[in-house]
């Protein structure tokens, strides 16, 4: 069953439709305009592996995020993220390599996303936007691969970003305050992302009408985590800091956006004993309505 | 007969449709500058939002030179805050708005008026490096109907201004 996903994600990735893609993986401090409907489904694959321990385990996640996102205005958006999560891991016990699986729906994010500053230029858009918002316990935490966090978790954020006809330049810095649950208490979230794209066709922009046009994407995404809690005291097997760079791809047309990335390990500096990523792959299609 | 009755009453038809075409086809075509517009994806908003005003007939829009160029149904008047509430609520902002426009030029109360006559619209005239008040005072002496190019701006309380570059004599 496992197989046949893979394969189905690995078409979707890797399909000449689809072109290799690569994904945003930062936010954008641009908001939808007033009234406008954008869905954004996503396929993203990590890999984690290099177990320090004995039991050399190794997990592949599969995330299908589904995004809704409502412009009530044109400086406030709402919108809710849904994902489908497929957990699988891999360890060995007394010689003998065996496999766990979990799946299901995981935490629902609802955000909401304020434009507190704008500036516009002929062809240029600069922009200053706030986050905030839930993260809801819809996740099985009592999961064997737990796919949420069994509590509700506040996130605010801030996002800056300066886009221009030629390229475009993004900051985000995002922090989910995570709270207890069945007496276990995820650490702090601090993501901290900056990305840049620039296009490459067409080079020359044509004089007259709307064209669409292919980005290439650079990003680099990092995220600090605080250590676990239970009962009180701290996981030391938890906690640590990545930082992945993330070069991709990006088709933006008038009413969709496809994009894809690669994410992969710069620094990996984890508490005690975890899993690494090793990659993860994103794919990623955005409609407007 | 009959045939040459029908042929009559269908070119009576279509002169009236051509007479009256011409006579509210006086605000030929208006250019927005549209700050802020800097993406493809951006572009759908803006169509959208500008689609909703009743008054506009066909939007064109021209990403690399950030400006959005539209026509107005024959008979309705340019309600410029509508055009901006539009642009504003797709998340941009109006750097300017340039027209094409048939009308003449008259003087009241010390004032020169651009009067569009079949729209009974009318904007105040300002001085431009382009057009002195002295040359503009003579089209309005010479009371012929003209055709301008020129930049509009939005007044509370008073009609809107226009800033004339370009006129052309036309009777």
């Amino acid at each position: 069953m496992n197989k046949i996903i893979l394969a189905l994600v690995a078409i979707w990735v890797f399909s000449p439709l689809f072109v290799f893609a690569v994904p945003i993986n930062s936010d954008v401090a641009l908001t939808p305009f007033k009234g406008q409907i954008i869905i954004r489904n996503q396929a993203k694959y990590t890999r984690k592996a290099n177990d320090p321990t004995e039991k050399d385990r190794d997990m592949q996640i599969w995330m299908f995020p589904n995004t809704f996102v409502y412009g009530l205005t044109e400086k406030l958006a709402f919108s809710l993220t849904a994902p489908y999560i497929i957990k699988e891991q891999k360890s060995t016990s007394a010689g003998i390599r065996s496999a766990i699986s979990d799946s299901g729906i995981g935490d629902i994010n609802l955000m909401s996303k304020y434009r507190v500053w704008s500036k516009d230029l002929s062809g240029e858009a600069r922009r200053i936007s706030l986050i905030g918002g839930l993260e809801l316990p819809t996740g099985d935490d009592k999961a064997q691969l737990k796919l949420g966090s069994g509590s509700i978790d506040p996130i605010v954020g801030v996002l800056f970003t300066r886009q221009s006809l030629n390229q475009e330049f993004d900051i985000d810095l995002t922090y989910q305050f995570n709270t207890e649950a069945s007496n276990y208490e995820f650490g702090d979230i601090l993501k901290y992302n900056l990305a840049y794209q620039r296009r490459v066709w067409p080079w020359k922009l044509p004089e007259k009408g709307v064209y669409s046009q292919l980005n290439l994407v650079f990003e680099l995404n990092g995220e600090y985590t605080q250590k676990d809690k239970s009962a009180g005291s701290l996981v030391k097997d938890s906690g640590g800091n990545t930082l992945f760079i993330s070069p991709g791809i990006q088709w933006v047309a008038k009413r969709w956006v496809l994009e894809s990335s690669i994410q992969l390990p710069l620094i990996k500096d984890l508490n005690g004993n975890q899993l690494e990523t090793d990659y993860a792959i994103v794919t990623s299609l955005r409609l407007t309505f | 007969m009959r045939s040459k009755i029908y042929i009559i009453q269908i070119i009576t038809i279509a002169l009236c449709f051509f007479i009256a075409h011409n006579v509210f086809a006086e605000i030929e075509k208006i250019d927005i500058g549209v700050e802020g517009l800097s993406c493809p994806f951006c572009v759908w908003g803006l169509e959208k939002k500008l689609k909703e005003v009743k008054s506009i007939d066909k939007i064109t829009v021209y990403l690399k030179q950030a400006k959005a160029e539209i026509s107005l149904k024959s008979d309705t008047p340019l309600n410029i805050a509508s055009l901006k509430k539009a642009v504003k609520e797709a998340g941009f902002s109006v750097g300017y708005i340039y027209i094409i426009a048939t009308g003449n030029l008259t003087e009241k109360e010390d004032q020169i008026l651009f009067y569009i006559k079949g729209l009974g619209q009318e904007f105040l005239v300002y001085e431009t490096d382009a057009m002195s008040k002295a040359k503009l005072l003579e089209v309005v002496k010479s009371n012929v109907t003209i055709r301008i190019e020129g930049k509009i701006h939005e007044h509370k309380d008073i009609a809107p201004s226009l800033g004339i570059e370009k006129i052309e004599l036309l009777k």
